[in-house]
C-alpha cells in the first residue's frame, strides 16, 4: 500500500503518464531474488530497491527518467545542469557530494543499491569495490559500457546497448513497464533523427571533444562511433582504436573532415566550449585552412550526450538537423 | 637512556595512543562517540548492543583500519627517512631517495592498466614489486662498490627518472581517463585502500624492518657521525650499510605499497624528532616512529574531512603541512648554528 504511493508520487513527481503505473514494484508482494550478472560478478537484488544511491548523471537521470525518485536515498557528480524535465524530481533528492562522495557517506545514507555509469565511482576513495559493498548486503551496479574488464560488459557503446541498461534497471525496480515506455520513446526520436539525416550517408565527420593544441577526438567504441554507425557518416578518426584518442592536426588537416562536431561542455575549461572551439580552430594557422573551418561546417552537440545514456539520443538529433542544416 | 630522551618517548606515546582514540570518531558520517565505542565494543566481545551493519562497518571496517594503518605508515616513513639520512649523511635523504615510489608507480600502473589482475591485493604486490625492481637497478647501475651513498644516490635519482618515464608512457598510450583519475589519486599517497589485512602485513612487514634498523642503531650513530669512525668500531661498514639500504629500501616498498607515495613524513618527521630526542639513533628511531605516526594519522583525518564529502589525497595534506615545517626547522637550525 505505502510502496504503491510512492510510487504514484513519483509518477507525478517525474511528470509521467500515470496510467503507467506498475504495482509490481510492491516488495512484500513480490519479493522474488532478481539474480543477474554484472560486469562479472554476480549481483543479488532481493527486493526493488527503496534507497538507491545514484553515483553519477548519466545513472542519476535515469533512474529519474523511471520516475524513481522517491526510491533514491543521494545522486553524485552531477557535471551539467539537470535536463528540464527532471530538475524537480531531481530536487527532491539529497545530493551527497559535488563529486564522489567517500565511502563513509555512500554508507551513511544506508542504500539498498548503488548504480553507477563508470569505474572510478567504486575506487577507495569514493564508494569502494563492488565486493566489499555486496558483503554488506548493498548490490552495486555498473554500467555494462565501464566493465574493468570490458570483455565481461560491452565493448562498444550502441543504442541497443543503452536501452538494454535502461530495460535491466528498470527489471530491478519492478517497473519494467516504465523502461518499455522509456525505451519506446527513445527509440522513435532515433528513428526519426536518423531519417532526417539520410541524403547525408558518407559524409565525413571529425568529432572534437576537448583540447586545443593537442585534441581529443573520438576514435571507435564511445557514442560518436555509435552515432556515425547509425546515420551511415563517416568517423574521420575512425581507424582510432582508443575511445577518446590524443589527435594531431597535421593529421586532421590531411583527412580533411566535410564536417566538425564540436562538443560544448561545461566545465569552462580551454578549449571546453563550443565557442571557445570554434575560436581556436580560427585563430590557429593550421586549423584556420580546414576547409570545414573556412565554410563554418560546424555542428555542436552537448558534451554530456556524449557518454552512453538517456542524453544520447539528443546528439543524434542535433548532428542530424545539423547535417540537413548545413546542406552536407 | 637520558632522562630527556625518555621523557620524548612518553610524550610521543601518549600523544599517538589519544590520536587514536580521538580520530577514530572524527569522520564524515554522523556518528556519535558513544556508537563508535558501541561498534568497537561489540567487536571487541563485550556485550554491548552492536551497530547496524552498514553503520558498524563504517567503523570496523573504514575508520579503525585506516587510523591504523595511517599510523603504521608514518612511522615507517619516519624511520625509514632516519634511517636513510644517516646513512647517506645527507639531511635531504627521504625513503624515496631510491627510486622507491617511482616503481611502485610503474608496477601499480602496470597493474591497472595493462590488466595484470585486479582488487587491492594485485595492485599493492604491483607496487612492491615494482619499488623492489626498482632498487634492485639501482644497484645494478651503481656497480660494485653500490652501498657508497654518493653512488647509490646518483643512481637512484637516474632510477626513479627511467621508472616515472615508463610510468607517463603506459598512462598516456594505454589508460582511459577513468583509469588514469585512479591510478593518479594513488600516486599522489592516500589511505583509502586501509583494511585489515592491509595493517597485518603492514605489522608483520614494516615490524621486522623497523627492529633489524632498531638493532642497528649504534652502527648508525657511526655512520651518521663518519665511515671512518665506524671502521674503528669493529664492524664492516660496507657491509652494514649494504644490510640497510637493502633493509629500507623494502620498507619503503611495503609502505608504498599500501599507501602511495606519501610525501614529506620520511623526510621532515626525522629533523623535527632530532630537536626532540637528541641524535643517539636507539632512542632517535622511536621517537622518530611514534611522531611520525602521530603526524599521520592527523594528515589523514584531515583529508577524510577537510573536503568532506569528497576524499582529499593524504599526500597533498603532508606537503602542505611539510613545507612550512620544513621551513621552520631550517630556520632555527641556521640560528642555532
Amino acid at each position: 500500500m505505502i510502496s504503491i504511493s510512492i510510487m504514484a508520487v513519483t509518477g507525478l513527481v517525474a511528470g509521467c503518464g500515470s496510467d503507467g503505473v506498475e504495482p509490481a514494484a510492491a516488495p512484500a508482494s513480490s519479493a522474488a531474488t532478481a539474480t543477474i550478472t554484472n560486469c562479472g560478478s554476480t549481483l543479488s537484488v532481493t527486493a526493488p530497491p527503496m534507497h538507491a544511491i545514484t553515483m553519477e548523471q548519466n545513472a542519476t537521470e535515469i533512474l529519474l527518467s523511471l520516475g524513481l525518485a522517491g526510491r533514491m536515498a543521494g545522486t553524485s557528480y552531477q557535471t551539467d545542469p539537470v535536463l528540464p524535465e527532471l530538475r524537480s524530481a531531481y530536487d527532491s533528492v539529497p545530493v551527497l557530494a559535488k563529486l564522489y562522495p567517500a565511502r563513509e557517506k555512500v554508507l551513511a545514507a544506508q542504500p539498498d543499491f548503488i548504480y553507477s555509469t563508470f569505474t572510478s565511482a567504486y575506487a577507495r576513495d569514493a564508494a569502494g569495490p563492488r565486493k566489499d559493498l555486496a558483503k554488506l548486503g548493498v548490490p552495486a551496479y555498473l554500467s555494462r559500457f565501464a566493465c574493468e574488464d570490458p570483455a565481461t560488459g560491452e565493448k562498444a557503446v550502441t543504442f541497443d546497448g543503452i536501452f538494454a541498461e535502461i530495460r535491466q534497471i528498470a527489471t530491478l525496480f519492478g517497473v519494467p513497464g516504465r523502461g518499455e515506455e522509456l525505451v519506446t520513446g527513445q527509440q522513435a526520436r532515433l528513428t526519426s533523427a536518423v531519417d532526417t539525416a539520410r541524403s547525408h550517408r558518407g559524409t565525413s565527420l571529425l568529432w572534437y571533444y576537448s583540447g586545443t593544441s593537442t585534441p581529443y577526438i573520438a576514435g571507435q567504441g564511445g557514442v560518436p562511433a555509435a552515432i556515425s554507425e547509425k546515420l551511415g557518416v563517416r568517423n574521420a578518426y575512425g581507424d582510432a582504436k582508443q575511445t577518446w584518442p590524443a589527435g594531431n592536426w597535421e593529421q586532421i588537416a590531411q583527412r580533411n573532415p566535410d564536417v566538425i562536431v564540436l562538443a560544448d561542455l561545461t566545465r569552462g575549461g580551454d578549449g571546453d566550449s563550443a565557442r571557445s572551439k570554434v575560436d581556436f580552430l580560427r585563430s590557429n594557422p593550421v586549423t584556420a585552412k580546414l576547409e570545414a573551418v573556412q565554410a563554418g561546417r560546424f555542428i555542436t552537440v552537448s558534451g554530456s550526450s556524449m557518454d552512453p545514456s538517456v542524453r544520447s539520443v539528443s546528439a543524434v538529433e542535433q548532428v542530424s538537423a545539423g547535417l540537413a542544416e548545413l546542406g552536407r | 637512556m637520558t632522562r630527556e630522551g625518555r621523557g620524548a618517548l612518553l610524550l610521543a606515546g601518549a600523544a599517538l595512543l589519544l590520536s587514536i582514540a580521538v580520530s577514530i570518531t572524527i569522520g564524515v558520517a554522523d556518528l556519535s562517540v558513544g556508537e563508535v565505542v558501541r561498534s568497537l565494543a561489540a567487536h571487541c566481545g563485550l556485550p554491548v548492543r552492536p551497530l547496524p551493519p552498514l553503520q558498524d562497518s563504517i567503523v570496523w571496517d573504514l575508520r579503525t583500519p585506516r587510523v591504523l594503518l595511517a599510523g603504521l605508515v608514518g612511522a615507517g616513513l619516519a624511520v625509514c627517512g632516519a634511517v636513510l639520512q644517516a646513512l647517506t649523511r645527507n639531511a635531504l635523504a627521504d625513503p624515496y631517495l631510491l627510486g622507491i615510489s617511482a616503481g611502485a608507480s610503474t608496477g601499480a600502473v602496470c597493474v591497472l592498466v595493462l590488466g595484470l589482475g585486479t582488487g587491492a591485493a594485485a595492485l599493492s604486490m604491483g607496487a612492491f614489486a615494482g619499488g623492489a625492481t626498482a632498487f634492485v637497478a639501482a644497484v645494478l647501475l651503481a656497480g660494485r662498490r653500490w652501498s657508497e651513498p654518493s653512488r647509490i644516490l646518483l643512481a637512484g635519482v637516474a632510477t626513479a627518472q627511467l621508472f616515472s618515464a615508463v610510468t607517463s608512457l603506459i598512462v598516456v598510450g594505454q589508460a582511459s581517463p577513468d583509469g588514469t583519475r585512479g591510478v593518479l589519486f594513488w600516486l599522489l599517497g592516500s589511505l583509502t585502500a586501509a583494511s585489515w589485512p592491509a595493517v597485518a602485513l603492514a605489522v608483520g612487514l614494516g615490524g621486522v624492518a623497523v627492529l633489524v634498523c632498531w638493532a642497528a642503531a649504534p652502527a648508525l650513530d657511526a655512520f651518521a657521525f663518519g665511515a671512518d669512525m665506524a671502521q674503528t668500531l669493529g664492524f664492516s661498514p660496507a657491509r652494514v650499510r649494504a644490510l640497510l639500504f637493502a633493509v629500507t629500501a623494502m620498507l619503503a616498498a611495503v609502505l608504498v605499497a599500501a599507501s602511495g607515495a606519501i610525501g614529506f613524513v620520511g623526510l621532515t618527521v626525522p629533523h623535527a624528532a632530532r630537536r626532540m630526542a637528541g641524535s643517539r639513533h636507539r632512542r632517535l628511531l622511536p621517537v622518530s616512529a611514534l611522531a611520525g605516526a602521530v603526524l599521520l594519522i592527523w594528515a589523514d583525518t584531515a583529508a577524510r574531512t577537510v573536503f568532506a564529502p569528497q576524499e582529499l589525497p593524504v599526500g597533498v595534506v603532508t606537503a602542505l603541512l611539510g613545507v612550512p615545517a620544513f621551513a621552520i626547522l631550517l630556520r632555527r637550525s641556521g640560528e642555532a648554528s
